[in-house]
């Protein structure tokens, strides 16, 4: 059974239709890619299979861990597994980065951590992206730059330890710096817990360091092939010339 | 006690039809004067004196009328006072304590003189679901380049009726910053007044409110710019839920003469059920040209960009709002030096939330 | 505090003593009668039904109480209404007599030598009927009905008693009673379902009849997915003797229908002007005003739209100008009902040589409405340090199931600006009237290209010499 089960999936936003009959498998611990121009819908299907009420399911059904969630709300999904790391995140004035995690750490399993475990572990993952530990007490996402806010996402992720996280153009607006610190937290996530991922981008420079098993291509809406590790590098040389 | 007066007036009248120009009050209310006022040692370079009543020309923002009922009544007034130069880190508190079927009146000075800086935590507190009357009166003055910073907490009763009538002005350089937290009382009415009468002078206002079930909120605040390049932060957050009335009315007063001047006023209303009623009035009066004068409102429920990223995090949506009204509470009792304060806001938060 | 300039001391006397110049008034001492009310019915033919609603709102109107906030309007002769309602329409004033800042603005804005003493009052009417004779023929064919309100009331009276002050009942306020018993003039419309009138309308009628321009009615009734374009007023001074302007328009806008509102209003500046605008939108309608306000002595004007319907929706876009002697208290009024309405609000206001402008709004969200929408956005410029700017906006919501956004902005032209402009080699004055019209090109941007191009020259008229 695999962890994440695309059955020909339309969405449509305001009544325009972006995807047109996807259909994408993710076991458990693998690495998938999703490229495409601009345009192609990448984000609209990381919007779709987390449950963006924005953005509705006109055809086909999306199975997580075997069960039908194509109708569940965004927050029954998190706490069946899924995770999005968003392009934009949310600005709480008044909520701590801290308090947060802790909030939906709390939220998604329903039980409460101690706060010397927790604290612990965040601090464990926030050297591990180099994000300094001041950024605990501040307020949600405010003022953070691109960067911050960005490692905040990734930060999020490996605090609730989703079983598949979708990263949607994590990468974009980031130094390079940052995106080797991002893709380090993002290795962390892969190799100590098995996590599978969803890697949105339209660049590859995300992907250098981590290990790859499946690229899809969107265009248009649709998947128009699915390939290897190698795709990347195809991608990164030729663009998606060859696909339009 | 026959009460009936008219209070919480517009500075400028509109439509009759918004139910939004004043508020009259006509009811019977017991005074027995029952209420505890408890001061905390006294920080060193303050004194605190019973009786004085130095302030009579300051107004308050709910109108004269209730002036006049604590005069006929003799109402003692306590007065505060710092020392010329002194700042004064520690805060003064300031712990009145009401229980059932009380009736309070009481009127309180706070003098920071020249440059000084000083801090006043008033905490009216009363049991949870008691009963009762308790009408205040805080009037403030800063002098030169003096900074009173006061708190004011209502953790009174859900059945209490509470005036809270506030009149302050500050000289040059003088600062009144002014954090409320409305989270108790049945039927509340505020009235705050500033005359920013110096050069340079400030008024700093954060409100953070939660009501709910039978509740009302009832404000008006009314800042007068007079001096030059005075200066208005006016920021009020916070939530309505089950059947909870709000009514804001803020005034923004860029008088004739006050070049330089900056107004902002800010409002950030959450609402939780159907069945509350939010009035936002948010006034500029402008008779200056260099000046600066905004306001800006947002009232609603929670957006559904707010609620997506929430839920993508496995926060539902009743956890989002109280995550989010609790945001808007914070923001403003961060604000506050002294956690003992702070540590009874927040179980009166909790357990607001562990009600619902 | 607000209004305390709105006693405007220095207004020139001689638009007063123009009036007075003349005698022959219908001179009564007492106040409006029942007799004067029924003498006026008689005269215009009304139907029993009208008559009755006259004299109704006669009675209304010596029940209710002038408004006790927005500017003062005790220069009103309240206690001798009918020096307003029945001024001598054998009158005739000399061209000479006309002051002269409004023969300027004449001048300046190109107005047609015929016109001019029809918009003073002092020549022949002008025969509006043949400039647009044209115009009605062409949208009759599409079986429109556009004409004044008395043929209207004789021609389609069954469409008029089912919507004539229906909107705007008569109770509503002082000088909506004082419209119900003594209105003349105005325009009616009826656009027939599916029918999309291709060039705007206009509200020629108002130069017809001596002292039309008053009391007149103005009432369209848009059918379902029918679609309009309504443009009242000019940008003419409109001079009149009787300085009390209480007209009445009300707008019914069908199921998903359009209709767009404009009026660019410049009374001449001893003018009353007490307007009541009220639209309803039925299901899926939309109702756009656009509305520039820049004469009148005291205004009071807040068009009003009820979104009835599910998802309609309202978008109003105005401008006040005021000037030297000038109180103009303007804004807009919304009651959102059904589910999925939304409103935009956007105006701009200027004040400049002591004149004061109010914004003032409100927007109501009732219980029983599902996911309303409104923004309202306000901007206010300030001219100079003798005049004055106030915004009073209220919002009323009874239910959470909305989202409900507002800002408004007072301030002056900011110095870098100016500067920036000079560096350029832009004079000062010019700067400060560039600044301006973009300021307001918002609202041109709304209007028919020959209105905007009216609109900035009687913006730049209004910032001439005062300032720079």
């Amino acid at each position: 059974m695999s962890l994440l089960d695309v059955r020909n999936l339309s969405v449509s936003v305001e009544d325009l239709e972006i995807l047109h009959g996807i259909d994408l498998k993710i076991n458990k611990g693998e690495t998938h890619v999703l490229m495409g121009p601009n345009g192609a819908g990448k984000s609209t299907l990381g919007y779709a299979l987390m449950g963006n009420p924005g953005y509705s399911i006109t055809g086909g059904q999306i199975y997580f861990n075997g069960l039908e969630i194509s109708n569940d709300s965004a927050d029954k999904r998190a706490k069946a597994g899924m995770f999005l790391s968003f392009q934009n995140p949310l600005e709480v004035p008044g909520i701590s980065l801290s308090s947060f995690i802790r909030n939906a750490i709390v939220q998604k399993t329903g039980e409460s951590i101690k706060y010397s475990e927790f604290k612990k572990e965040l601090k464990k993952n926030m050297e591990l992206l180099s994000f300094d530990d001041s950024y605990k007490d501040r307020d949600l996402n405010v003022g953070f730059s691109g960067g911050e806010k960005k490692k905040a996402e990734i930060l999020q992720m490996l605090m609730l330890k989703p079983s598949l996280a979708i990263l949607d153009e994590t990468d974009s607006g980031l130094d390079v710096d940052a995106v080797r610190t991002v893709s380090k937290g993002v290795e962390e996530y892969q190799k100590n817990q098995d996590g599978a991922l969803l890697i949105i981008t339209h660049s590859t420079r995300i992907l250098e360091s981590l290990h790859v098993d499946y690229t899809h291509v969107l265009v248009k809406g649709k998947l128009i092939t699915t390939g290897d590790s190698s795709l990347v590098d195809e991608i990164n040389e030729h663009g998606f010339e060859r696909f339009m | 006690m026959k009460m009936n007066m008219t209070i919480n007036q517009l500075p400028t009248l509109t439509w009759n039809f918004l139910k939004l120009n004043s508020v009259n009050i006509d009811e019977e209310v017991a005074l027995n004067n029952r209420g505890n006022l408890n001061v905390e040692d006294i920080p060193a370079g303050m004194t605190v004196e019973r009786d004085g009543k130095l302030l009579a020309n300051v107004k308050t923002g709910m109108g004269p009328a209730l002036d006049e009922m604590m005069d006929e009544r003799n109402v003692e007034t306590l007065v505060v006072r710092s020392r010329a130069g002194a700042i004064i880190e520690k805060p003064l508190i300031l712990r009145y304590s009401l229980g059932e079927g009380d009736g309070t009146l009481r009127r309180q000075e706070i003098i920071a003189e020249e440059g000084s800086e000083l801090t006043v935590i008033m905490d009216y507190s009363a049991g949870r679901h008691e009963s009762g009357f308790f009408g205040i009166q805080t009037k403030l003055y800063a002098k030169a380049g003096a900074v009173i910073h006061i708190v004011k907490t209502n953790l009174l009763g859900d059945k209490y009726l509470h005036f809270d009538a506030i009149g302050a002005e500050a000289e040059d350089d003088g600062v009144i910053d002014v954090t409320q937290l409305e989270l108790g009382g049945g039927r509340n009415y505020v009235g705050l007044e500033a005359d920013l009468r110096g050069r340079k002078s400030s008024y700093n206002g954060n409100v953070g409110y939660l009501q709910r079930k039978g509740q009302l909120l009832d404000m008006n605040y009314y800042i007068r710019h007079l001096g030059r390049k005075s200066n208005c932060e006016l920021n009020v957050k916070g939530a309505l839920d089950d059947d909870a009335v709000k009514n804001f009315r803020g005034t923004i007063d860029l008088v004739h003469g006050a070049k330089g001047a900056v107004g902002h006023e800010l409002e950030d209303t959450l609402l939780l059920s159907k069945n509350v009623h939010n009035n936002t009035l948010p006034i500029i009066l402008c008779d200056e040209d260099d000046v600066e004068g905004t306001h800006g409102a947002s009232i609603g429920r929670l957006s559904e960009d707010v609620l997506f990223y929430m839920r993508s995090r496995g926060i539902s949506e009743k956890a989002a709002e109280v995550l989010m009204t609790k945001a808007k509470l914070n923001s403003v009792q961060r604000l506050i030096n002294d956690e003992g304060t702070v540590g009874r806001i927040q179980k009166y938060i909790e357990e607001a939330f562990g009600e619902r | 505090m607000a209004g305390k300039r709105s006693q405007v001391k220095d207004i020139d006397r001689s638009i007063y003593d123009f009036r007075y110049k003349e005698d022959g008034f219908y001179k009564v001492d007492e106040g409006l009668t029942e007799d004067i009310v029924k003498q006026i019915s008689k005269e215009k033919h009304d139907p029993e039904w009208m008559t009755e609603f006259r004299l109704r709102s006669l009675e209304i109107y010596n029940e209710l109480k002038v408004p006790d906030w927005g500017p003062d309007i005790s220069g009103l002769n309240m206690n001798d209404i009918v020096t307003y309602v029945r001024p001598n329409t054998n009158m005739k004033a000399k061209w000479e007599d006309v002051p002269d800042d409004i023969k300027n603005t004449f001048d300046r804005l190109g107005i047609p030598e015929a016109e001019r003493t029809s918009l003073a009052g002092v020549g022949a009417q002008y025969d509006s009927e043949l400039v647009y004779h044209n115009v009605k023929d062409e949208v009759l064919k599409q079986g429109v009905v556009y004409t004044d309100m008395e043929s209207a009331l004789r021609d389609h009276e069954d469409l008029v008693r089912t919507h004539f002050m229906k909107l705007v009942p008569p109770s509503d306020h002082k000088f909506a009673a004082l419209h119900g018993a003594v209105w003349s003039g105005g325009s009616f419309v009826y656009v027939p379902a599916g029918v999309k009138v291709e060039i705007p309308l206009q509200s020629y009628f108002r130069l017809n009849a001596p002292g039309a321009g008053q009391f007149e009615h103005t009432l369209i009734i848009v059918e379902e997915g029918a679609d309009l374009h309504f443009i009242e007023g000019c940008s003419a001074p409109k001079y009149n003797v009787a300085n009390l302007h209480a007209g009445c328009v009300e707008l019914y806008v069908g199921k998903n229908a359009r209709l767009r509102y404009s009026t660019i209003e410049n009374w001449s500046k001893n003018m009353y002007n007490l307007n009541t605008k009220r639209a309803i939108c039925e299901e899926g309608a939309s109702m756009e005003w656009v509305s520039g306000s820049f004469g009148s002595h005291v205004s009071y004007l807040y068009p009003t739209t009820i979104l009835k319907g599910d998802n309609s929706h309202m978008q109003f876009n105005g401008i006040t100008f005021a000037g030297k002697g000038q109180n103009l208290d303007t804004g807009a009024k919304v009651i959102q009902i059904g589910k999925n309405t939304s409103t935009v609000i956007d105006t701009k206001s200027i004040s400049k040589d002591g004149g004061v402008s109010t914004y003032r709004s409100s927007v109501t969200v009732n219980k029983e409405a599902k996911n309303a929408k409104a923004s309202v956005s306000c901007a206010s410029l300030m001219l100079d340090d003798i005049s004055r700017s106030d915004t009073v906006p209220a919002m009323d919501i009874k239910t959470d199931d909305c989202d409900i956004g507002h800002e408004a902005k007072i301030g002056r032209i900011s110095d870098e600006a100016i500067f920036y402009l000079m560096s350029r080699g832009i004079s000062e004055s010019e700067a400060k009237a560039m600044i301006v019209s973009g300021f307001a090109d918002p609202v041109a941007k709304e209007l028919p290209l020959e209105y905007a191009v009216e609109m900035n020259n009687l913006i730049n008229l209004e910032m001439e010499g005062a300032i720079g």
